[in-house]
Formats: C-alpha cells, structure tokens, sequence
C-alpha cells in the first residue's frame, strides 16, 4: 500500500489540472440534481463522462504499459501495486465525489442518503467504477493519450452504428437486463484487460478482448433476446402469485370496427386482428400490463405464418380513455395482433388454428398522495403552467422509478410514466428519474395527486383458439 | 554468483525476421563488458530481452542468476538501466525524479546521489523535458547508481553525445564499477575500448567472439613474411591465419591465435623460402575489421 500511495501522490501532483475540472464538472450536476436544474443536464452528463474518461486515461498513461521504452519497466515497481494505486486514483476522483454530490443532493431535498444507501452506491460508486475501469482498460492498451482518444473516437463511432442500422428498438422497461448484460460484458473485459496488462503486459491479447467486447456491445441491438430476457425477469420472486389469473377467446363477441389504441395500430403493409377475450383472476389491488405479443396462425394446407415477439400488439382495454396496455379489472378485453397482408389475403376465409402468447407484468402495491408534497417512493413533483390552459407535471423519483404512475384531478386521470424500469437496482448514473405529462385543467383549482404503481409480477399466458376465420376480426387502421 | 549475465541459445524474432539467432553470452561478475556490433546486429534486443522488456522466442537468458522472464522488484532493484531511448517523465524535475525513484531503492544512497548530482552538475528545479539529451543521460544514469547495482546495463548510452558529455559520463559510472559488473552496449568500438575489460562481438545475432580484452589483443598479431623473390602462398594453410596478401616478395596474414614459438615454427615449416619474418601488434580496431570480416566471409 506504501507504493500505491506513493504512486497516488505522484500522480495527483501532475494531475491536478484534469482534476480540477472532473471535480467541477460533478459539483456542477450535484448542483443540478440537488436543484432540479435541468436544462444542461444531458451536456453536463456527457461533459462529465468525458472529463472522467480523459483523467482516468491521463492516470494510466502516467506508466504506460504498451512499449519497449518507458523508464519505468526496468524499476522495482510491482505492477499490481500500480493498479491498486490506478484504482485508488479511479475511486477517489471519479466515483467518491459523485457519490458524495448524489448524497448531498438527496439531503438537500429532505432525502436521507442513508434510505438510499444501495442505489446511491450502485449510480456514484459502481456506476463511475465502471466508467473508470472501461476507461482505464482502452488507456492500457493505447501507446498515448491522443492514441486513446482516436479509439474512443472509434469505439463511439462503432456503437452510434450499431445503434443506427439495428434501429431505435428497446427492451422498454426490460431494458435494465441488456444495459446490466452490456455492463458486465464491459466490466468482465475491462478487468480482464487491466489483469492481462498489468500482470504480464499482454498488449495483443488484451487488445483482443478489447475488440471482442466492441463487437459485443455493438452487436448488442441487434440482438432480439426480449423474450430471454422476459423469462430472467419472470424468475424474480414478487409478492403477488398470478396463477389465478386467465384469458380466455369470447366467441360470442364481435371484433371491433376500429383501433382504439394508436401503439396497436398496423403498418401499412400489416392486417389488424382484434379477437375478443375475457381476462379473469386480476388479484385484488392490482392490474395487468400487456407487454408484448407472439403469435401463430396455422390454416389448412400446411399454410402458417408466426411472429417474433412484438410491442404492436397485445391485450387492451376496452375504454379507449383509459392507459391502454393496463386492464385493471376481469372483464372483456381485446388482444390485438398484426399480420403479414399476403398470409391474411390467402386464409382470411379458412377456417384457421390460432395461438398467441402475451407477455404480461402484473402492477399493485397503488400508493398515492398529493402532489404537493413529498409523494410515494420518495418522487418529488412540480407542477407548471402549459400552452393553452395545459398543466405541465413534471416528477423525479431518486435512484429508481415506479412501474406506472398517473397524475389524478378529480375525475381526470393522465399517465405520467407509462414504462418505468422493472430494474431491481438503478442501471444508470442518474440520480433522479423523471417523467411528466400535461393535460388541459379546468378552470377551477384542483387538487391533483401522484399514484403510483410497482411491478408484482410478470408471466405470460397462452391461447389457442382453434378453427377461427380471421376476416371476421380485422380491423381498420387508426388512419382508415 | 558465476556470471552476472549467461544466455544460452537466445532467440528473437520480430515478424519473420531473425534478430537473435542462438545468443550464447556469459558475462563474468564484476566486468565491464562491451557488447559491440554494428546497426541492427541485435544488441539492443538482447539488452531487452535480458531486461524482460521483450520475450525471446528461444533460449534462455539469466540475470543475476534469475530467469530474465521471471525478474522481479526484488531483482530490478539491484539494476541499473539506462538506454539512449529511455522515456523519462519530462514532467517531472529532476531533482523530483531522483526523490520519487529512491522510494523503490531500499540501497538508496543519499550522499551519493547528491555527489553525483554536483559531478554531473544536474540542474534540480529544472524539468526532465527541458533538459538536453545529454543532461537527460546524465539524469538517468544518476538515477541508475545512486543505490549501487549489483549490475549496470547501459544500451547505446554515449549515442548523440560530445565527446566531453561522454568522458563526464564514463567518469561518473567509472569510479563506482568496483562492485558493479557493467554491461555495455555500443556500435562503435573506440567509445569503450578504453574502459571495457571484455569484449563481445555481434553479428546478425550471433556471437562471434567473447573475450577478455588482454586476451584479445594477445593472440591477434600482424605477421610479415619477407622473401627473396616473388613467393608462392602453400596448400596448406593455418585455420587461424586470416586475410593474407601478397605483393611482390612479401606475404602479409593475420594470425589469430598467435603463440610466438608456435606461429614462428610455423612460418618457417611453410615459407621455408622466407628470409625474415616481422610481428606487428594490432590496435583494437583493426582486430575487430578483421573479425568481422571473417565473420562476414564465414556467412
């Protein structure tokens, strides 16, 4: 240890110009969270991770380790007492400061830290840790700083493509299973990057798993790994059993004339199928998200047509006023699917077998309280004037948000987080997660309250319906 | 400790070029050995691979008795190395240099360092980066004896510098060679024939000789042989005699393994013509032309 804090002081005495601004830069979004202040809140997070990533490389490449020429090599330097003294450097420049700021800008809003002691130490510490050891893992490998900066350059290139040519699609409020899945992939690599350099200087190995983990994490979107990562979700142990719980094909009803629901719609090169169902054994307290859909239609002549797991279709209510994925109560419901025109055109008058799976997420644990003060699970809420008589809320929940949460004036109901993340633990950097909506107030005073809803459950439920002729269920689209 | 250094069959190749091609090298303790060859012979790489900078692709290279692969803290405490090309923290002052290096050195010795400081009169405030090469060499070098090594290996260390940086260089390891065995590298000869007590030559990654000087300059002599008229060379000719020439009625060798009664006995059992035979001592430089053009020759 007497090394490593002789490696720490050193580094600090011809560091402090880069750490001064790292430093700022987290007084500066300590100010923001504690303050709400949100207008260069993205910027500043960007700027932040940028500043960290330029000290944390600067720290490595103090003793660079790729190179035949460094004075240090032929020291009595131990390598892993330079690593311990690197990590050093990491937690108490990047990751201590902001868990301090994330602390005091709980206590500024009334928030004990101490309630909040594993999502403070999962967004400050963990969170700029593994900034810091991705960092510190891509500066290992690169013979300078300027050399490190090219291939972060690259790296984000490679991932902005990624990200690009896979499409915009998320896991929605499964996301926290990839961004945790790309987490560990980058800490594993990070980790097995320093040990191969700093135990035996492996530069072309550890490059190797330097580029491995790139075309992971780029080849991460393209992944469609929802229903794995459903099933992991499926497997956490919730308070409420939906065994109960079934759906079941109405024949006696009628298909609907239209789309009520604008996500559920079909493009243009899809046919809309609504089929009647009833939903029975929504347990007391709660009620149902439909997440997701797959479908599979088999008709005579070896004719069948499947699809993947898709968000453009599922369970829906049947008031079209209500949050449209949430069935609060038994009763009927309709299960939307889209389907491929030329497959529908050949058996839209067959007889044909249908099955479907629904991915479903049961919410309760409801509280509510106004808005005025503190509201459940810590959310902080404020409410602002919008265009034409419009109310604007805006609410911030620490470390972590519900699963659903409305906004209610009398009557009124407005959905203010219609996907919070299932996430047992904050996958972000982010102190506060925010949501908010605006809805035309009327013109007397309201009392609006903030309802808020956790996820108990998640499951998936199957139908078969045999024999069903498709055409007496489509559907027009919302823009027939 | 029977040798400082000792390679045996050392390998290294960078691509599908061979730099070091079986390296057998013992250099004996308290030496200062001089490993001499020309541009891109390999000395540099050895110096690596001894200084586990570079891993051979063959053989096995041993430093201070230790495997070279397995040299630790402990060891690197006992070396000093300074190397023409030796990245320094230019940030850093040189007086903060030497205070920052004598935490690793438990033999670190204080009034040494300031005594070769005032020697090499080192400008303390002044930063690593802006100071001359020479200066930078300097720096290092005191760097490398404040904790008196048990081995100092110095990689092209007067490269690039005046003549007068290089004797205040010399004059500063010099004195202090008494229990350190100096390993030396350098592409030209005249630099450390002064000092050096053995001499190793290399070529293309090979040894081609190891010596110690005295030895060396002992069995290399310039023999003349004078006849009356213009002399026939013998089909018989001595391995050890290299490079003859003739020219009207004189042969003119090299003999390599010079003994004075046997070479005598030898030229006049061959050149029983031969009226007078002149032995001439040959200056350092000229052996090495000469080795190496047998070496060459012998490729």
């Amino acid at each position: 240890m007497r090394d490593a804090l002789h490696f720490f002081r050193k580094d600090v005495r011809h560091l402090w110009p880069g750490i001064l601004p790292v430093l700022a830069v987290t007084a500066l979004e300590g100010w923001m969270n504690a303050t709400f202040a949100t207008a260069i809140q993205l910027p500043m997070a960007w700027l932040w991770i940028l500043s960290c990533a330029y000290l944390g490389a600067s720290a490595i490449q103090e003793e660079r380790l790729p190179g035949h020429e460094q004075y240090w090599l032929t020291r009595p330097i131990a390598r892993w007492r330079l690593l311990l003294a690197k990590v050093l450097f990491l937690v108490v420049f990047l990751a201590l400061p902001q868990l301090v700021a994330q602390a005091l800008a709980l206590l500024v809003n009334g928030i004990s830290p101490l309630r909040h002691v594993g999502g403070l130490l999962c967004t400050g510490l963990l969170f700029s840790m593994a900034i810091g050891l991705a960092v510190a893992a891509l500066a290992s490998v690169t013979e300078s700083l300027l050399r490190f900066l090219y291939a972060l350059l690259a790296l984000a290139g490679i991932e902005i493509l990624g990200v690009v040519l896979a499409g915009p699609g998320t896991w929605g409020s499964l996301e926290w299973i990839r961004e945790s899945a790309i987490a560990a992939v980058v800490l594993a690599a990070a980790v097995t990057v320093l040990i191969l350099q700093y135990a035996r200087r492996q530069t072309t190995w550890a490059r190797g798993v330097v580029a491995v983990a790139i075309a992971l994490v780029a080849g991460a979107p393209f992944a469609d790994l929802w229903s794995a990562a459903f099933t992991i979700q499926s497997t956490f142990r919730y308070r409420v059993n939906p065994s109960g719980l079934r759906i079941a094909f109405d024949s006696m009803a009628h298909g609907p004339k239209s789309y009520s629901i604008g996500a559920y719609s079909p493009r243009l090169r899809e046919e809309g199928i609504a089929i009647p169902i009833v939903v029975t054994g929504i347990p007391s307290g709660a009620a149902v998200i439909s997440e997701r859909i797959a479908a599979a239609i088999d008709a005579p002549g070896g004719q069948s047509w499947r699809s993947p797991w898709t968000e453009t279709g599922g369970l829906a209510g049947m008031n079209p006023l209500e949050d449209e994925r949430v069935i609060r109560a038994d009763g009927p419901v309709w299960q939307y699917l889209n389907v491929d025109p030329a497959f529908y055109r050949a058996v839209k008058d067959t007889p044909a077998d249908l099955h479907t799976s629904v991915a479903l997420t049961l919410i309760g644990a409801a509280q509510s309280a106004p808005l005025a003060g503190p509201g459940p699970l810590g959310g902080r809420c404020t409410v602002q004037p919008g265009p034409r008589d419009s109310l604007i809320v805006i609410c911030a929940w620490p470390l972590g948000s519900p699963a659903r949460a409305y906004i209610h004036a009398k009557s009124l109901e407005s959905l203010l987080r219609p996907s919070g993340s299932y996430s047992p633990y904050p996958t972000d950097g982010s102190l506060w997660h925010r949501a908010a909506t605006a809805f035309s107030a009327p013109p007397e005073p309201l009392e609006l309250t903030l309802e808020t809803w956790q996820a108990v459950a998640h499951f998936e439920r199957h139908l078969d319906i045999p024999a069903i002729r498709l055409r007496d269920y489509v559907v027009r689209r919302v823009t027939e | 400790m029977n040798c400082a250094i000792r390679t045996n069959g050392l390998k290294k190749k960078f691509g599908r070029t061979p730099v070091l091609d079986g390296l057998d090298l013992e250099v004996p303790p308290g030496s200062i050995y001089g490993l001499v060859g020309t541009n891109g012979a390999g000395k540099t790489t050895t110096i690596k691979i001894l200084m586990n900078i570079y891993a051979p692709n063959g053989g096995r290279s041993e430093v201070l008795d230790v495997d070279s692969r397995r040299l630790s803290p402990a060891e690197f405490a006992q070396i000093g190395y300074v190397s023409e090309n030796q990245e320094m923290p230019g940030w850093m002052p040189a007086g903060y240099f030497l205070d920052y290096l004598s935490h690793f050195y438990p033999t670190w010795d204080r009034a040494l360092a300031g005594e070769l400081v005032r020697q090499f009169q080192l400008p303390l405030d002044r930063k690593l980066r802006h100071l001359s090469h020479g200066m930078r060499m300097k720096a290092a070098l005191a760097s490398s004896l404040a904790y008196r090594p048990k081995l100092l290996v110095l990689d092209e260390p007067f490269s690039g510098l005046d003549a007068l940086v290089r004797d205040e260089l010399i004059e500063g390891f010099l004195p202090r060679a008494e229990n350190t065995t100096i390993f030396i590298s350098s592409h030209d000869l005249t630099e450390i024939e002064s000092f050096a007590s053995h001499i190793g030559y290399l070529d293309r990654g090979r040894l081609q000789f190891s010596e110690d000087l005295e030895t060396l300059s002992g069995r290399f002599r310039e023999i003349v042989v004078t006849f009356a008229a213009a002399p026939q060379l013998p089909r018989e000719w001595p391995a050890g005699w290299v490079q003859p020439e003739t020219a009207a009625s004189v042969v003119r060798f090299i003999e390599t393994r010079f003994d004075e009664q046997r070479t005598a006995a030898d030229v006049r059992r061959l050149f029983p013509e031969s009226r007078e035979m002149a032995v001439n001592a040959m200056p350092l430089r000229s052996i090495f032309v000469t080795l190496a053009k047998a070496s060459r020759a012998a490729a």
